[in-house]
């Protein structure tokens, strides 16, 4: 998990396992709490560990994150690392931009590589659901990178994987069209999208799918 | 015949003890109603992980109220609670009408357990007091408790945090249970 998600967003709580969806963020137990009760409407909170995901949900928190919104709120003195310390106002018209920018981003993201969500209720209530994809808790995608897939860890797998499909990266490619690999634990999944050359600002995301 | 009469004595001034199991999708508020029936306040909670019970005497009646969480992936453990499970309260975020319909899909798989067959339904449309609220009678329509058979069933639309609706509800409850025994 990327370190800016090692703490919670709004308090110096470590090792957070709730998320707001709507900004991207990761949250304590006790902050997911406070999220809830502002509604649904203004942050939908999940628990990483205990809530599946669809993959535009996955894309959401790739896109998002706490270091991006830090960034963002502390240049309009909010949050925990602003001067002020003033709390974050979900109901600003700021907190509206970065939410609108981040479901911009992520939306993108989505369209370009054909990032088409299965039902999130359906993938979690599978009991027996082995699918990394329903499993994943950690949406930091860092990993994933060629010197990932080329180490000890990801080239076997991958080279299964490339095995399975007839060798080619097209077939693996088509296989996996549209889902996205992360790693999970200390499970080392090739992965098909690569979030690293993410640009805070840009509304266009500029990755590019990687393959070895 | 000490039985019997025990039995007589508890109708008359004892407590009816129901079992009440309380479910619903994550963060619709059940916690919050429970603690608001059994403290009469709000308390600030957080996800419940697990369950909370509580009991709560309520006229003639002593609900012991399983409040069971809501997170996607605990849902399966919902039905180690079924067995002898008196009522169910269901709560809805009327907030929330992107999830209405996996709250009708949780709602309809419950609802078809063996376990769960004599249960009676009390429905919680809550955050009323939210500016994009569902009515009761949109709630339901879009969980389809039109379509529920052989299944006595009551919508209250209710605000946990002010306590609207709720004894309301528990009145539906304590009727339809007696009426039952």
């Amino acid at each position: 998990m990327k370190s800016e998600n090692r703490s919670c967003f709004e308090c110096p709580n470590r090792n957070p396992t709730w998320i707001s969806l709507t900004y991207g963020i990761y949250l304590c137990l006790e902050c997911s709490g406070e999220h809830r009760r502002k509604g649904v409407h203004i942050s939908f909170v999940r628990s990483v560990e205990l809530d599946g995901f669809t993959p535009e949900q996955m894309v959401q928190m790739a896109a998002g994150g706490n270091g991006k919104a830090q960034d963002y709120f502390k240049g309009h003195e909010m949050g925990k690392l602003s001067g002020s310390g003033r709390p974050v106002d979900y109901t600003s018209k700021v907190a509206q931009r970065y939410k609108a920018q981040l479901d911009y981003d992520a939306k993108k993201f989505c369209e370009k590589f054909s990032v088409v969500g299965k039902n999130a209720s359906q993938a979690s209530n599978k009991e027996s659901a082995v699918d990394p994809v329903d499993q994943a808790t950690d949406f930091s995608f860092e990993a994933p990178d060629v010197k990932a897939l080329r180490g000890d860890m990801g080239r076997p797998v991958l080279e299964k994987r490339l095995l399975r499909h007839g060798g080619t990266h097209e077939a693996l490619k088509k296989e996996y069209r549209g889902r996205i690999w992360g790693r999970y634990g200390s499970l080392d999944f090739p992965c098909v999208i690569s979030f690293e050359n993410m640009s805070s600002t840009s509304p266009a995301m500029q990755e590019t799918p990687r393959f070895t | 015949m000490g039985l019997a009469f025990t039995k007589i004595w508890q109708r008359m001034i004892g407590k009816q003890e129901m079992r009440i199991l309380m479910v619903g999708l994550d963060a619709a508020g059940k916690t919050t109603i429970l603690y608001k029936l059994k403290l009469g306040e709000v308390v600030t909670t957080i996800p419940t992980i697990g369950f909370n019970v509580e009991t709560v005497e309520y006229k003639n009646l002593s609900f012991t109220v399983w409040d069971v969480g809501g997170q996607d992936k605990i849902r399966p453990l919902w039905r180690h609670y079924y067995q002898g499970t008196n009522g169910l309260i269901y709560v809805v975020d009327s907030n929330d009408r992107d999830r209405i319909e996996d709250a009708r899909e949780e709602l309809n798989k419950m609802l078809n357990e063996d376990e769960m067959r004599d249960a009676v339904v009390l429905v919680f449309a809550n955050k009323q007091d939210l500016p994009n609220a569902m009515t009761a009678a949109e709630v339901t329509e879009k969980l389809g408790l039109h379509n529920l058979r052989h299944r006595q069933w009551f919508i209250q639309s209710a605000c946990a945090t002010t306590g609207d609706g709720l004894y309301e509800g528990l009145d539906w409850l304590s009727r339809t249970l007696s009426s039952k025994r």
